[in-house]
């Protein structure tokens, strides 16, 4: 398990970037909260809500916390596997996680460049994100913990 | 300058486009998927430092049988919408447009992203309109 603190000096200028289904997405450490390895009884699927796009509850520093399927939410194919991580992120009303395939890692803010969304992709659907970054040479997606949680709700 | 015209095999059907429109040709960009995409566009790419997005080879199967073929190139493609990727199969041939000429498009074979043809060496080749095609994503 990592832990993160704003506090902590300098890593509030730096991003984890995961993926989902082959998606690249670039978190500000600022959202992050903590990175927890996926595995058996990690998650209590017993309280699992999938209407509600719920997968279960995670133990969190003496509470428990959603895992939110961010898949469904967003649009992205089941997993072919069992996800590798849980990335525990700041929301509106608390603390909340979404399962991901794989972290990269965190990388200093120098390295992402940020872009607004073309055009062409803004025209015909809402988002669930505002702007894209590039690292290495690959767009990502800014995961804006705040802008997935609205996402797809009714208005 | 001698106005130019590509000849190409888009979404499996022979086109033409005005070259005037066209940035760059390029041999298979890497491809990113994202979210939120919808079902005309694959992914974007980058190229000279944009990101683009890629129309999918088969945003025109609504037209008609759509024979799936390997995308060769992609032409990068200025839009109304800004610039696009389009996959073209095989070569993308450059021609004078004194060459040929331009004409209507008989009313029965007029469709949503076409109402003209480019004729070259008998052989009418419909002329693409790229933003019509794209105005239809948004619908």
């Amino acid at each position: 398990m990592h832990a993160f603190d704003e506090r902590m000096t300098g890593m509030s200028d730096k991003r984890l970037v995961f993926r989902i289904a082959g998606v690249g997405f670039a978190l500000s450490l600022e959202d992050l909260v903590e990175i927890r390895e996926a595995g058996a009884g990690v998650l209590d699927r017993s309280a699992a809500d999938p209407e509600n796009g719920l997968l279960g509850l995670l133990d969190y520093r003496d509470e428990a916390i959603h895992a939110v399927n961010v898949r469904q939410k967003v649009g992205l194919p089941a997993p072919e596997s069992f996800e590798v991580a849980y990335i525990v992120v700041n929301g509106t009303d608390g603390v909340w996680a979404m399962p991901v395939d794989k972290v990269e890692g965190i990388f200093p803010v120098e390295e992402f460049k940020v872009y607004e969304v073309p055009l062409l992709l803004r025209v015909n659907s809402e988002l669930p994100y505002q702007t894209l970054q590039v690292w290495r040479s690959e767009p990502l997606i800014s995961c804006e913990p705040q802008t997935l949680e609205r996402f797809g709700e009714a208005k | 300058m001698t106005a130019k015209v590509a000849l190409l095999l888009f979404a499996g059907r022979n086109f033409s486009l005005p070259v005037e429109q066209i940035r760059h040709i390029l041999q298979e960009p890497e491809l990113f998927p994202l979210t939120g995409l919808c079902s005309g566009l694959s992914g974007v790419f980058m190229f000279s430092d944009e990101i683009i997005p890629m129309v999918s080879a088969d945003i025109l199967s609504d037209l008609g049988p759509y024979r799936a073929g390997k995308s060769c190139y992609t032409i990068v493609y200025q839009s109304d919408y800004g610039v696009v990727g389009l996959p073209v199969e095989s070569s993308v041939k450059i021609v004078d447009e004194s060459e040929g000429s331009y004409s209507d498009t008989p009313p029965e074979e007029e469709t949503a992203v076409v109402n003209q043809f480019f004729t070259y060496q008998d052989f009418s080749y419909p002329v693409l309109d790229v933003d019509k095609m794209l105005t239809l994503l948004s619908i």
